[in-house]
């Protein structure tokens, strides 16, 4: 009898913050309250849908466009808007086709992709990650995903506790 | 800050978050992100600057300022963007990775890198959540809506804020929290140490970052008395 591929596999450790989702899924409590994740909540204790979306939404739900693939960066009016957001439309660095925009799966899909990129790039070089508290603990995307990426990673004590009260 | 920047070899990459820094909300000035990039200059250091809060602090083209000084500097650098949070979005995965080159000619070849990286991990973007973030910037309606519900966001985060601070002063706290006030985005760090967040949760069902980071934007005028009770009875 042969032992399972997965036999020997260790728990992996619960992320800080989603897992806390997962306790406060479990609480019990009708007056609990989740201060953990980077969420934005309205004043009735829920995730808005924004009306913008709305319209645009329905408005693309009633043309049924087709769904082919896209291309791998992301459809160009996509990436333009997202440009001109960063850098305003008028901005001299668009205009001398100085910035290259992929759309990625949310900002650590960004982050994943920027990471493995810069593995490429720089295959030696160490990430350094403000962490203005000065703990070691990841406690957003960033963090974990460089980490996962294999490029070495540190944490750059107190960095912007100057700003700080 | 300044000095651990000057400490770094050069080629390091530096990830620094371009406003309502997660998980302080402690955000750099003007004058301390020209310092900041000097500093990189000088020392030949990498940016990558991670932008998930555009709005949140005081608008979309203000919250772009660090970005607009890296622009200027005529710096190579990395952003990553993300929709999760400005359009509320978050389980539609949308963001952007955008890379500043030298030139037109570095563009090419730097995006066709990119592709490669994307090509062989998911191939290419699902459609729907990009395609309604850009139907609402391509539409000066649209556009003009999301703006103001992005501004009402923001606007209710910080009267918590200002709330908070308010209450836990009313409550007799003496230790002094009007930076939570003063401080921008999603979060901020209470100062409360592991054992108080525990007995949060426990005595409470308040759950939050064992680091003492909170979510403001989870306050509401329903919760934020419960809330600053629990903070007073654990401090
Ligand atoms: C600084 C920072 N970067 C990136 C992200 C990830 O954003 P997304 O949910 O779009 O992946 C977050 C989310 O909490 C964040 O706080």
């Amino acid at each position: 009898m042969s032992s399972s591929i997965f036999a020997a596999v260790e728990m992996a450790p619960r992320d800080p913050i989603l897992g806390l989702n997962e306790s406060f899924n479990a609480d019990a409590r009708t007056t609990k309250v989740n201060l953990g994740v980077g969420v934005y909540f309205d004043d009735n204790g829920k995730i808005p849908l924004l009306n913008a979306v709305k319209v645009a939404e329905k408005a693309r739900l009633e043309a049924m466009p087709p769904r082919g693939y896209q291309p791998i960066e992301g459809p160009g009016a996509y990436n333009q808007a997202v440009q001109a957001l960063l850098f305003g439309k008028d901005s001299a660095l668009l205009a001398e086709g100085r910035v290259v925009t992929a759309e990625a799966l949310g900002g650590t899909g960004a982050l994943k992709v920027g990471a493995d990129y810069l593995k490429r790039l720089l295959p030696d070089a160490t990430v350094y990650i403000s962490d203005p508290a000065g703990k070691t603990t990841a406690r957003c995307s960033s963090p974990p995903v460089f980490r996962s990426t294999a490029i070495r990673t540190t944490t750059k004590p107190r960095a912007a506790s100057i700003s700080t009260a | 800050m300044k000095a651990k920047l000057n400490s770094l070899p050069a080629g390091a990459i530096i990830v620094l978050h371009a406003c309502c820094h997660n998980p302080t909300g402690a955000d750099l000035s003007e004058a301390q992100w020209r310092e900041v990039i000097a500093a990189i200059q000088t020392r030949g250091l990498v940016a990558f600057i991670d932008m998930a809060y555009q709005g949140f602090a005081d608008s979309i083209a203000e919250d772009a300022l660090a970005l607009n000084l890296f622009a200027a500097s005529g710096l190579q650098f990395f952003v990553s963007s993300s929709f999760s949070k400005s359009f509320s979005l978050y389980g539609e995965r949308v963001g952007a990775l955008s890379i500043v080159t030298a030139g037109k000619d570095e563009s090419a070849r730097v995006m066709s890198q990119i592709k490669r990286v994307i090509r062989t991990n998911y191939s290419n973007p699902p459609i729907h959540g990009g395609a309604i973030v850009a139907a609402v910037l391509a539409n000066p309606e649209l556009r003009q809506m999301w703006e103001d519900e992005l501004a009402g966001m923001r606007d209710r985060i910080r009267a918590m804020r200002v709330s908070l601070v308010d209450k836990l002063k009313a409550k007799g706290v003496a230790r002094d929290f009007s930076f939570v006030a003063q401080q921008r985005g999603m979060f901020s760090y209470t100062g409360l140490s592991a054992e108080q967040v525990e007995r949060m949760r426990s005595e409470f069902g308040i759950y939050a970052v064992s680091t003492g980071r909170i979510c403001l934007a989870a306050l509401n005028t329903k919760n934020i008395d419960y809330v600053a009770d629990a903070i007073a009875a654990v401090l």
